[in-house]
């Protein structure tokens, strides 16, 4: 089954210059995939053209076998659960944050348990959320995408605002997430990429440049094109990021 | 205490708060009524004089002031809910300033009618306030999402302004006519009648239901657009109904009582002070603040000094503002 499927996608704002250009991308199973590329390389677009955030693209959309401009927002909300980069002020208790997992289809009892003890969660939950950390409160959102149970995840920059400890944790529990759903996550964050993404899709101006899969060697010239990295600084970002 | 035992207790407080100022004001005034005879009024006994006073004049002002502090209460909250801005106040959009050009142009046009008790300048102010709502609506409807909230809030300024030039430009060749408007924009609750509470009540009986049933869909908003709409929640629609629950509650309480200040901006933070931010809590609290505080104040400004009535809108000022104010710093944290 097509999951998320793609075709010839282009959209530019308001007639301004196409910020997705003849785009396509097919997801047929279950995993984690990363798009990557540099800021205003059209991932987080992306992601909102599929939410049905943006209308007005050129191409064809299609979330499990049905074309999305067939869905209803309110289906696509039960099929996708969305996280922006973004972390809001939100003035109300962590409980009730979570609680939007399971809106708008009834507040049925969710695993906080599970939540709490894997995202560390069970002193702040009577808290208010703008009152935590960032990130506390990006462990929060998690959990609240978590809680969602849809067949599709999609996250934008999900490491961002999190220690080292919690970036790996997060990362884990992505990884077991997505043995039963599609997790399509937006970094710039190649290190992330790397070591998370079965499928690598690279952006470059809206345009897909490539695809990598888990155990391809990375190579430096496709890397260095995607965040356009100048021939004199290749050495050192060969040495910050530790490629071969 | 927890959450949901404070608000349980805050709603018996201030229902049996409201009960309270609803006898007072029935029996304080010029002539003061015992409460005995009040209550031999409510079961169909009493002299003639005191049923007028109590059924004609004391119990409709209350009545009336009750459910103009609901709608302010309400209206206030809905806009500062929509533009996720404590700062924002019912009269933000515009609406008094064309509810004070409808009366205005009607005085202008010399019809003498009402209508079920309400004055045809009443009711030509809330239709040129509707048409302000349905304006600002259509734009922002027309204009993408991520806009439209910065158009509304400029549009009503703007529009507002607009107004105000007309109604100062008339006033320049009709002083006496300028003299009207701004006193039935001052008017608050002298010479009410019973049909002006029958006219609001229902107002605020559906706004206040239309915001309830929307209270998980107003926390959710809280967050952020994209954060909404990624929940199932339809912004454009969402803004529409916030926005048309607000203009609407506003324009009536203008109508009937022409404009109260602050009451509007203010009763809704003190409902987040006393059981915060979510909205299912804070729609109810801010209701029953509002039915409760504005009788309160009427009470107050026509009783304060004998045989003469103060405008609510000084006592809402001086006693309210100050009672925000040390309710505001009393807090460590201040804004949510």
């Amino acid at each position: 089954m097509e999951y998320i499927k793609v075709t010839n996608l282009s959209f530019s704002y308001s007639g301004e210059r196409d910020v997705i250009k003849n785009f396509s991308l097919e997801i047929n199973k279950n995993g984690l995939y990363v798009l990557m590329g540099e800021n205003g390389s059209g991932k987080t677009t992306l992601l909102k053209i599929l939410i049905k955030y943006i209308n007005g693209y050129r191409g064809s959309v299609k979330i499990l076998g049905k074309d999305l401009k067939e869905f209803s927002l309110k289906e696509i909300s039960r099929e996708i659960a969305f996280l922006e980069s973004e972390i809001p002020e939100i003035p109300l208790k962590v409980r009730e944050v979570l609680s939007w997992g399971r809106f708008p289809y009834g507040e049925e009892e969710f695993k906080k348990e599970y939540l709490v003890g894997v995202l560390n969660l069970s002193n702040v939950m009577e808290k208010k959320f703008s009152s935590l950390s960032s990130g506390e409160r990006k462990r929060v959102l998690l959990g609240r995408i978590f809680v969602q149970r849809s067949k599709i995840v999609l996250i934008d920059e999900p490491f961002n605002f999190l220690d080292p400890r919690y970036k790996i944790e997060i990362a884990d529990m992505l990884k077991i997430l997505s043995r039963k759903r599609i997790v399509l996550i937006a970094t710039h964050n190649l290190n992330a990429a790397r070591y998370l993404g079965e499928i690598i899709f690279l952006l470059k101006g809206g345009e897909l440049k490539g695809v990598l899969s888990k155990g391809d060697v990375f190579s430096l010239d496709a890397i260095a094109d995607i965040f356009g990295i100048k021939d004199s600084m290749k050495k050192e970002f060969l040495k910050f990021y530790n490629i071969e | 205490m927890d959450s949901d035992r404070k608000f349980l207790f805050y709603v018996i407080f201030l229902l049996f708060s409201i009960v309270l100022v609803g006898f007072l004001s029935v029996c304080a005034g010029q002539v003061k009524l015992p409460l005995s005879s009040v209550i031999d009024v409510f079961l169909g006994k009493g002299n003639s004089l005191i049923r007028t006073i109590v059924l004609d004049i004391r119990l409709p002002r209350f009545l009336l002031s009750a459910s103009v502090g609901g709608m302010l209460a309400l209206s206030g909250l809905s806009l500062q809910t929509l533009f996720r801005n404590p700062l924002v106040d019912p009269y933000f959009l515009g609406v008094s300033s064309a509810a004070e050009f409808g009366v205005t142009v009607a005085i202008l046009m010399g019809v003498n009618i009402s209508v079920f008790g309400i004055s045809f300048a009443s009711l030509f102010a809330f239709v040129s306030a509707l048409c302000l709502i349905f304006l600002l609506i259509r734009i922002s409807s027309s204009l993408g999402v991520e806009s439209s909230k910065a158009a509304i809030v400029l549009i009503g300024i703007a529009i507002s302004y607009v107004f105000s030039a007309a109604n100062n430009l008339i006033a320049l060749y009709k002083k006496d006519l300028f003299l009207q408007t701004t006193f039935w924009s001052m008017k608050g609750f002298n010479n009410v009648s019973i049909s002006q509470f029958y006219f609001s009540f229902p107002f605020l009986v559906i706004g206040f239901l239309i915001l309830f049933a929307n209270a998980k869909k107003m926390n959710i908003y809280l967050s952020s657009d994209l954060t909404a709409h990624s929940l199932g929640i339809d912004i454009k629609k969402f803004t529409v109904l916030m926005l048309t629950v607000s203009a609407l509650l506003t324009s009536v309480s203008v109508v009937v009582s022409g404009t109260i200040v602050f009451v509007g901006l203010f009763i809704p933070h003190i409902g987040r002070l006393l059981v915060g931010d979510e909205r299912k809590k804070l729609v109810v609290i801010t209701v029953l603040l509002g039915l409760f505080l504005l009788p309160l104040f009427d009470l107050v400004s026509r009783t304060v000094l004998p045989g003469q009535e103060i405008p609510v809108n000084t006592i809402v000022s001086a006693i309210g503002a100050p009672f925000f104010l040390y309710l505001f710093l009393r807090r460590k944290n201040g804004i949510h």
